[in-house]
C-alpha cells in the first residue's frame, strides 16, 4: 500500500475560507506567472491556458458576482478523483476547489504523464511563495482503494471525474452524511451550423471557422466529452448539401496540414469504423476524405445516438430544417452544444420553450474547451460553497 | 501464379461477403466494388476488429475448432472459427510449406514447452496451435520444461542420449527458446544435429537487446545449433506462415500468400517502412484471408533464391502506440 506525495502531505486542513480571497488569488496568480516562464511549458498549450485561465484579474472577473455580495464560505476539504486518461484535468480541478474557499486532495491518475510532474513542480514552487496555502493542497498518487476511502471518509465534497463506472464505484463508499458529490459522467456533445451562414463566409473566415472546428475536435482526437460527434445542418437541402462541401473541404484542409495520422491511429481509426459498421446497420452513407475524415450520413438520428461516438475524425451528420426537430433526439447524455450562424437569443428560446432533459453548455464552435466557473450544467461557485443565512 | 492467387482472393472476398453478415456490412459501409480483381484493392480488416466480434461464413454448427491469440492478461483476445475444411486446409499448407525445411520422414521432436496436458484442443490458444501445428513433423515428441516451467533435465538428458546423433527437431516460442535454451540450460550440450524452428514474436525480447542475429549467434557458439529459422505468422492466418530465408533472413510468403506493406493513409508502399498487410488463401470459414496487422515491416527486393517462392519481408516490431487524450473513460 504505497501513496505518494507529489504536492503537500497528510497535514491537510479542513478549515474553510473565504472564496475568492485574496491568499488563493496571489498564489493562483503566481501559480500563473510560473507556468508560463516554466521551460517545460512552452510546447504544452493546455497548460499554457490554465496559466492564462487563473490569473488574478480573470478570476476576480469570473467571481464577480459572488465576491463581497453575502456571506459565504467553503465548504471545507475537498476530494479530487480526476480522470485517468487527460493529464491536466487535476489541475482545473484543483483551481476551483481552491478559489471557491477549500482544502484540497487531488488523485492523479497512475499513467505518468510528463504533464503531471511539470504542474506539480510548478505548484511547489508557487506554494513556497505562499505558506498559507501549503496545508490547503495535496497531490497524491496511489492504486489502491484503501486511501480512496479514507480520503473519501474524511472530505466535505467530491469532485468525481470519470465515466459512469467509477461514479458508480464511488458511490459505494461511505462518505460524511453532509458530502457532496459532484459527478461528472460519460457525456455526449454535438453542433448545430446554419448552412445560409456558411455559404456567405469569406475564405479567410471558413479557415478560421473550420480551424476552430479542428481545436473542438482533432485536437483531442475527439475524446474530449465536450467534442462534437454530430454534426448538425439546419437549412434548406440546396443550402446544406453546398455548405457541407464548403466546410469539410476546408476542414480536409487544415487536418492535411495539421493532425498527424500515425500508423496506430490509421489502424485503429480503420477498426473502430469497421465496429461501428458491424454494429449498427442502418448508419447510412459514408463519404471519406481519405482516410483523415470519416462522415456517415444519418437518414435518420437513432434515439441512443449517444453512444454512438466517433474517434481520430469519424463523425455523424443529420439535417433539419427546423431547430425542433433535434427535440428528437436529446436526452440527459447531451453536454455541449457548439453552433455556428445561430445568435444567442435563438438558441436561448430554444431551450427555454423545450425544457431538454440535456444540453449544460452552449458556446460557438471553437470554445467547447473553454474553462469555466459553470461546469456540466453545475454552479461550481455554489456547489463547493456555504451560503450562511443571517438576519 | 500471381494472377492465380488474386483470383483465388477476390473468391474469397465474394464468399466471405455472401456468408458473414459482418463482413457483407463492412464492405457495404465502404461501398466495396466486389467486382474489383486487383489484389491491391482487395479490402483488408485490421487485425484487432476479430478481438471484437464474432465473424463465421460458415453455419454455427459446423466449427469444429476455436483458435485463440496469446494476449496478455486483461487484453482481450482474437478468436478465430475454424470449421472441418479450413482446419485441414490449415494443416496441408503447413505440411507443404515445411518441405523446404524438412526431410519426408518424421524428426524425433524436442518441444520447448510444457506439455499440454488435458487441454481442450477445441479452443487452442496460439501457443498450442503452434505446437499441435508443427508436431506432425515429429515423433517422439519431447517435452523440455516440467509443470513449474523449469528444464527437465531427466527429459532432456533421454531426449539427447538417443536421438541427437541424427536429424532432429526442435520447437518452440521465440521468448522461450531465449529464457531455456539461451539464458538457462547448462552448456555441456551439442546440438549440431537440431533444426530449431521458432516463432511468435520478439516483444518481450527486444528490451534486452536480442534481435535475430544475436540470437542465431548466441545458439551456434552455446550449443551448436546452426540450423535456425525464424516465423512469422498470425493466429488469424494460421497455417500459411512465412518462414525466414536461411541465406537472406528475410521472410518470404508462398504460392498461398502475399503481403503488402501500408503507411499511415493505407495506400501500399514499395519502398519504406510501415503496416504490413497479410493475405492467404487458407481462410474459408472466417474472414480473414487479408489482414491489416499492427507490425512494422518493409520489402525486400534482394537478388536472393527465396525470391522464387514469393514477396519477402523484414519484421521491424509492433506499431508505436499513442496517447490517448481527452476526458472520456471509454
Amino acid at each position: 500500500m504505497n501513496i505518494k506525495y507529489l504536492v503537500g502531505n497528510e497535514k491537510i486542513s479542513n478549515k474553510p475560507s473565504i472564496p475568492f480571497g485574496s491568499n488563493e488569488l496571489k498564489f493562483l496568480n503566481d501559480l500563473s506567472i510560473i507556468l508560463k516562464s516554466d521551460k517545460y511549458t512552452k510546447d504544452k498549450s493546455d497548460i499554457l491556458s490554465f496559466s492564462f485561465w487563473c490569473r488574478k484579474k480573470n478570476l476576480i472577473k469570473l467571481g464577480n458576482d459572488i465576491i463581497n455580495k453575502n456571506l459565504r464560505v467553503g465548504v471545507g476539504l475537498i476530494f479530487h478523483i480526476t480522470p485517468s486518461n487527460v493529464p491536466t484535468n487535476f489541475l482545473f480541478s484543483l483551481i476551483l476547489g481552491l478559489i471557491t474557499g477549500n482544502s484540497n486532495i487531488i488523485k492523479v491518475p497512475q499513467r505518468k504523464f510528463s504533464e503531471i510532474n511539470i504542474i506539480c513542480n510548478c505548484l511547489n514552487k508557487a506554494l513556497r511563495k505562499n505558506k498559507k496555502i501549503q496545508n490547503r493542497i495535496a497531490v497524491v498518487r496511489y492504486d489502491d482503494d484503501f486511501f480512496t476511502k479514507k480520503f473519501s471518509s474524511i472530505c466535505d465534497a467530491r469532485m468525481i471525474w470519470g465515466g459512469d463506472n467509477t461514479i458508480q464505484n464511488l458511490r459505494k463508499i461511505e462518505t460524511k452524511p453532509r458530502n457532496r458529490d459532484i459527478n461528472f459522467a460519460d457525456r455526449y456533445s454535438f453542433v448545430i451550423i446554419k448552412a445560409d451562414q456558411i455559404l456567405k463566409l469569406s475564405q479567410n473566415k471558413l479557415v478560421n471557422l473550420t480551424n476552430s472546428f479542428f481545436n473542438d475536435t482533432y485536437k483531442f482526437d475527439q475524446n474530449a466529452c465536450t467534442s462534437p460527434h454530430l454534426i448538425t445542418w439546419y437549412g434548406n437541402r440546396n443550402n446544406v448539401s453546398l455548405a457541407k462541401k464548403k466546410f469539410w473541404n476546408s476542414l480536409y484542409e487544415i487536418v492535411k496540414k495539421k493532425y498527424k495520422i500515425t500508423n496506430f491511429i490509421a489502424n485503429d481509426k480503420l477498426n473502430e469504423l469497421y465496429k461501428l459498421s458491424i454494429n449498427n446497420g442502418k448508419l447510412g452513407k459514408l463519404i471519406s476524405h481519405e482516410n483523415m475524415i470519416y462522415r456517415f450520413q444519418f437518414d435518420n438520428v437513432p434515439l441512443d445516438n449517444d453512444k454512438i461516438r466517433g474517434k481520430w475524425g469519424i463523425f455523424f451528420e443529420t439535417e433539419i430544417k427546423s431547430l425542433s426537430m433535434i427535440n428528437n433526439f436529446i436526452n440527459e447524455k447531451y453536454q455541449t452544444l457548439t453552433y455556428f450562424g445561430f445568435s444567442k437569443k435563438v438558441l436561448e428560446n430554444l431551450v427555454l420553450k423545450n425544457k431538454y432533459r440535456g444540453i449544460d453548455r452552449i458556446v460557438p464552435i471553437g470554445s467547447s474547451m473553454s474553462l469555466s466557473l459553470i461546469w456540466d450544467g453545475y454552479d461550481i461557485k455554489n456547489f463547493l460553497t456555504r451560503n450562511i443565512e443571517i438576519k | 501464379m500471381s494472377a492465380q492467387f488474386s483470383k483465388k482472393i477476390k473468391k474469397l472476398t465474394n464468399l466471405h461477403f455472401k456468408k458473414c453478415s459482418e463482413y457483407n456490412k463492412i464492405l457495404n459501409t465502404i461501398d466495396y466494388n466486389i467486382k474489383n480483381e486487383d489484389l491491391e484493392l482487395q479490402p483488408f480488416l485490421p487485425v484487432n476488429l476479430f478481438k471484437y466480434k464474432k465473424m463465421i461464413s460458415v453455419p454455427e454448427n459446423e466449427i469444429v475448432k476455436v483458435l485463440q491469440s496469446s494476449g496478455t492478461t486483461g487484453s482481450k483476445r482474437s478468436k478465430i472459427y475454424l470449421d472441418h475444411n479450413n482446419a485441414v486446409n490449415q494443416k496441408k499448407v503447413l505440411i507443404d510449406l515445411a518441405k523446404n525445411i524438412f526431410p519426408q520422414s518424421r524428426l524425433p521432436m524436442l518441444i520447448i514447452d510444457q506439455n499440454p496436458n488435458n487441454i481442450d484442443k477445441k479452443n487452442l490458444e496460439a501457443r498450442l496451435a503452434g505446437i499441435f501445428g508443427f508436431s506432425i513433423f515429429g515423433k517422439n515428441h519431447t517435452y523440455l520444461l516440467d509443470k513449474k516451467g523449469n528444464i527437465n533435465y531427466k527429459n532432456l538428458n533421454f531426449f539427447y542420449k538417443n536421438y541427437s546423433s541424427n536429424k532432429f527437431f526442435i520447437f518452440g516460442f521465440t521468448s522461450l527458446v531465449y529464457e531455456n535454451l539461451i539464458k538457462k540450460l547448462k552448456n555441456n550440450y551439442d546440438f549440431k544435429n537440431g533444426i530449431l524452428i521458432h516463432g511468435g514474436g520478439w516483444k518481450k525480447i527486444e528490451s534486452k537487446k536480442i534481435n535475430n542475429k544475436r540470437f542465431k549467434d548466441i545458439l551456434r557458439k552455446k550449443i551448436n545449433l546452426k540450423k535456425i529459422y525464424n516465423y512469422y505468422g498470425l493466429v488469424e492466418q494460421t497455417g500459411s506462415i512465412f518462414f525466414e530465408c536461411e541465406k537472406c533472413n528475410s521472410f518470404y510468403s508462398t504460392k498461398y500468400s502475399k503481403v503488402f506493406i501500408r503507411d499511415a493513409k493505407l495506400n501500399i508502399l514499395k519502398k519504406g517502412k510501415g503496416m504490413i498487410q497479410i493475405i492467404s488463401s487458407v481462410p474459408v470459414s472466417y474472414p480473414g484471408h487479408s489482414i491489416l496487422t499492427e507490425d512494422i515491416g518493409e520489402l525486400v527486393f534482394n537478388n536472393c533464391s527465396c525470391k522464387k517462392y514469393g514477396n519477402r519481408f523484414k519484421v521491424h516490431g509492433r506499431i508505436e502506440k499513442s496517447e490517448i487524450r481527452g476526458c472520456s473513460n471509454i
